[in-house]
């Protein structure tokens, strides 16, 4: 079924606009091929119909990036082999990782044409920090010549 | 790691001998300096007795002279120092000393750079410019980079993370730059550093901290590494950085004079102070084992500005570690080290308003226990570059009111039944010397920096030349003279407002160039203007000989406003460095990690314009949002919490994000749910008319 399509109760001139935010927004994403961005367009907008409310634009327009959203996220969860419940961190990483990078490579429409399976050159996700090698600092107690000393509470 | 401050060695020994040896020639100059000057005021006081008044004025003359003998004679050694080829007995001259740690390998050093509210684009061209110089050493396998962000704003935020991501983009830096956001800024910067100790400090031997503006090449990284290497008796080396990348007038002329001037200041320092230097809080390297032995900080008794949390911890981080037997040098031989300037006379004075509460809050620790004299002395000298302000503030009113009673005296000539008159006794002679020995030591460190340039050709092109060197020279010691009155007011009015017990904070520095408006100038310089005004014309009624003495100072209380509007230029700072004006080497012939830093921003500022349409700010940017998702905690949210977050959310759907006060959105970005919500809103709220839009 086509999301072009325009359902009962919603304003033809409304879902156009609608669409073309999400084009707009998957535009910023990088995703400009129509064989991908097509089919996501598509679904989003015929999941987004069927949960608003007829005649509410805005509504309509929330539910749509949010169904956008979440088949990106599937398809990127897909492509890396990761879990779209536990894995959130990784996906958005992966996310991020395709949005900033200037290598056109990692850049999201590629991580979304491989999203039929685990792709063998799925890029290595980012970490903000390395592990922990902990050292214990304890408050170095001051005494005065006059007055009292430091208290040890940190 | 070992912990070898204690073992003492022969040269250790002689180093002390050497130490005490120079120590005891600089401060004999600086008392008999002091003690000659006093001997010539009071000369002329003793005439007809003390007065009371002049008894202050004695007082307050003798702290003032210690204070610019010590700095005068600091200059002095300094020139004589670099003159001479330079001391032996420095750090970067000292025969190495091998150990077991420096055999088992190379050592892993973390850069790391506390971040707390500052622009991402100038930090991260920064830290691009310090990892591209690093590459180009070929070392770059010995180090990790560390941004440690204390920020709150959720902008900066969001971009801070976007800009670490790219950098490890592009530079393939995976694994070797990283990133932290501390939830709860505990104990500001020290705080912040000692958090990063605790969890990542076993990972590296040694630790650079740079500062937001701080700028390090390659080549002076790896030397403070391996100085650090070969003295394993050391636990922090300070490298003299050096203000850069300025353009407002104001800055341009600042850095100059740190260029020409800060060299034979350096070299004098870490003549006399050897291992006993100090810790400036930023581009020095740190030894990790003792630094979290002994530097974590206590919270001072009583409550702010003086108790609480040290505010100024570098002084007081290298005396804990003088304490415990740790040696802390200045390695003044280490170049291509620098940092920045606040843009403009208004933002140095917001500067000097934090560190003047820091510096104050060591008048309680110069009386702890344990700590060496030389770390009392440090902390002293902070204590005096503010102190002395309303020092002289005093100085020159109670001058004036001195001047003004010996107006309101009448001669008398004849006494009992001397037959002869007896003229009263002129003390011209000697007041003018003490004022031209004052002004002699205040100037001629000046003209000392001027000398050395003068004895290097390829130095003196390198500041514009000979003529323009000097006029440089001319210049900028007029705009000191200038400035320097309205700074004493402005220190003066800090000393007294830290004294009454009012805190600063801590308000984010502005480092960014922008022209002051009359109003901005008016509303800061005005009661300044109004001071000289009314001095100006009380002294010229009642005091007319003192009015003439008094027209410098009284000039740049007059002039402050015009004077501060106009140094806070770009136009006229980009103007004079055109024409060879207050020009510095690192202008005329910028070494690489300069170069790559203005490339940098450049690139920066292309990019930052491309995006300048984004009408919802950092939420609307899915690259910005992912990453910043990426990097959140997933943590369960109670059913309260959930529910203040939605309100929130809420608030934001009814009345814009603007409504939101800093700490209301720091909560909302902070929780991935609530972040969600808020980048869908920022794509939905509004369908523009045309239909698409981003």
């Amino acid at each position: 079924m086509s999301g072009a399509e325009p359902a009962a109760g919603h304003d033809p001139a409304a879902l156009h606009q609608v669409r073309s935010r999400l084009q707009a927004y998957l535009g910023k994403l990088g995703v400009t091929a129509e064989d991908i961005a097509a089919p996501l367009l598509d679904e989003s907008m015929r999941r987004a119909e069927r949960r608003s409310a007829p005649g509410d634009a805005d509504e309509l327009l929330r539910r749509a990036l949010e169904e956008l959203q979440r088949r990106i996220d599937s398809a990127v969860a897909k492509a890396l082999d990761l879990n779209t419940v536990t894995d959130t961190n990784r996906i958005a990483a992966a996310r991020a990782r395709a949005l900033l990078s200037r290598s056109p490579r990692q850049q999201l429409q590629s991580l979304l044409k491989s999203a039929t399976g685990p792709s063998a050159a799925a890029p290595a996700l980012p970490f903000a920090t390395p592990p922990e090698e902990r050292l214990s600092m304890h408050p170095e107690p001051i005494a005065f010549f006059f007055g009292p000393p430091t208290s040890t509470a940190h | 790691m070992s912990e070898e401050a204690s073992v003492p060695t022969a040269t250790h020994r002689h180093r002390k001998v050497d130490a005490t040896y120079r120590r005891v020639l600089f401060f004999s100059l600086v008392v008999a300096t002091t003690l000659a000057a006093m001997a010539m005021i009071t000369s002329a006081f003793f005439q007809n007795g003390l007065t009371p008044q002049e008894m202050v004025l004695l007082v307050l003359y003798a702290l003032l002279i210690l204070w610019v003998s010590t700095s005068f004679w600091t200059a002095v050694i300094g020139f004589i120092v670099i003159v001479s080829g330079g001391d032996r007995r420095s750090i970067g001259r000292l025969p190495p000393r091998a150990t077991a740690e420096t055999a088992a390998g190379r050592a892993k050093t973390a850069l790391v750079m506390p971040s707390y509210n500052e622009d991402p684009t100038r930090v991260f061209a920064g830290l691009r410019a310090i990892y591209r110089s690093l590459l180009d050493t070929g070392r770059l396998d010995e180090f990790e980079l560390f941004i440690l962000s204390d920020t709150r704003d959720a902008d900066t935020w969001l971009e801070e993370e976007a800009n670490w991501l790219r950098l490890c983009e592009d530079f393939n830096a995976h694994g070797k730059v990283f990133y932290r956001n501390r939830e709860k800024n505990i104990s500001r910067k020290s705080g912040n550093l000692e958090e990063f100790c605790t969890r990542w400090g076993g990972r590296y031997r040694y630790m650079i901290v740079l500062d937001a503006d701080s700028l390090m090449s390659g080549k002076a990284i790896t030397r403070l590494v391996d100085l650090m290497e070969s003295h394993p008796q050391v636990a922090l080396i300070q490298s003299p950085p050096l203000p850069v990348n300025h353009k407002s007038l104001f800055a341009r002329i600042l850095q100059f004079g740190s260029s020409l001037y800060s060299d034979i200041f350096i070299a004098g320092s870490a003549w006399w102070l050897m291992a006993e230097s100090n810790y400036w809080g930023h581009n020095a390297i740190i030894r990790i084992q003792p630094f979290v032995r002994h530097c974590a900080l206590p919270k001072l008794p009583g409550r702010e500005p003086f108790g609480g949390e040290i505010l100024s911890h570098d002084f007081v981080e290298a005396a804990l570690l003088r304490k415990a037997g740790w040696e802390v040098w200045l390695a003044s031989d280490v170049k291509e080290s620098y940092e920045e300037l606040p843009p403009t006379l208004i933002d140095y004075a917001k500067r000097d308003r934090r560190w003047c509460q820091g510096n104050l809050q060591h008048m309680k620790m110069i009386l702890a226990r344990g700590f060496s004299g030389i770390s009392r002395l440090h902390m002293l000298m902070g204590i005096m570059s503010y102190v002395s302000s309303p020092l002289w503030l005093l100085f020159l009113l109670f001058t004036g009111f001195e001047a003004y009673v010996q107006s309101q005296t009448v001669p008398v000539y004849f006494f009992g039944d001397n037959f002869y008159p007896v003229w009263p006794e002129s003390y011209a002679v000697e007041m003018t010397t003490v004022l031209l020995v004052t002004l002699a030591m205040l100037f001629l460190p000046k003209g000392l920096g001027l000398l050395l340039v003068y004895f290097r050709p390829k130095v003196a092109k390198a500041y514009g030349g000979y003529w323009r060197i000097t006029l440089s020279v001319i210049l900028e010691s007029l705009f000191s003279m200038l400035t320097a009155p309205i700074l004493m007011l402005y220190q003066s009015k800090f000393v007294v407002a830290i004294l009454l017990r009012k805190s600063v904070g801590w308000p984010t520095q502005n480092r960014d160039d922008h022209r002051l408006s009359l109003r901005e100038a008016t509303l800061a310089h005005g009661g300044q203007t109004l001071v000289g005004v009314i001095a100006g014309l009380l002294s010229y009624q009642y005091i007319p000989s003192f009015f003439w003495w008094f027209t410098p100072v009284l000039a740049g209380l007059f002039l402050a406003v015009p004077l501060s509007m106009m140094s806070s230029s770009t136009w006229l700072g980009v103007l004079a460095r055109r024409l060879g004006f207050f020009l510095t080497p690192e202008e005329f012939a910028p070494p690489p990690v300069i170069r790559y830093l203005k490339e940098n921003l450049e690139q920066a500022e292309a990019s930052a314009d491309a995006d300048a349409g984004c009408e919802y700010g950092k939420l609307m940017d899915p690259g910005m949002c992912a990453v910043h998702m990426a990097l959140l905690p997933q943590r369960p949210v109670s059913k309260r919490r959930r529910y203040e977050l939605k309100a929130l959310v809420y608030r934001v759907i009814e009345e814009g994000p603007e409504k939101l006060s800093p700490a209301e959105k720091r909560a909302l970005v902070a929780d991935p749910e609530s972040l969600q919500r808020l980048h869908t809103l920022a794509w939905s709220r509004k369908i523009p008319s045309g239909g698409s839009g981003s």
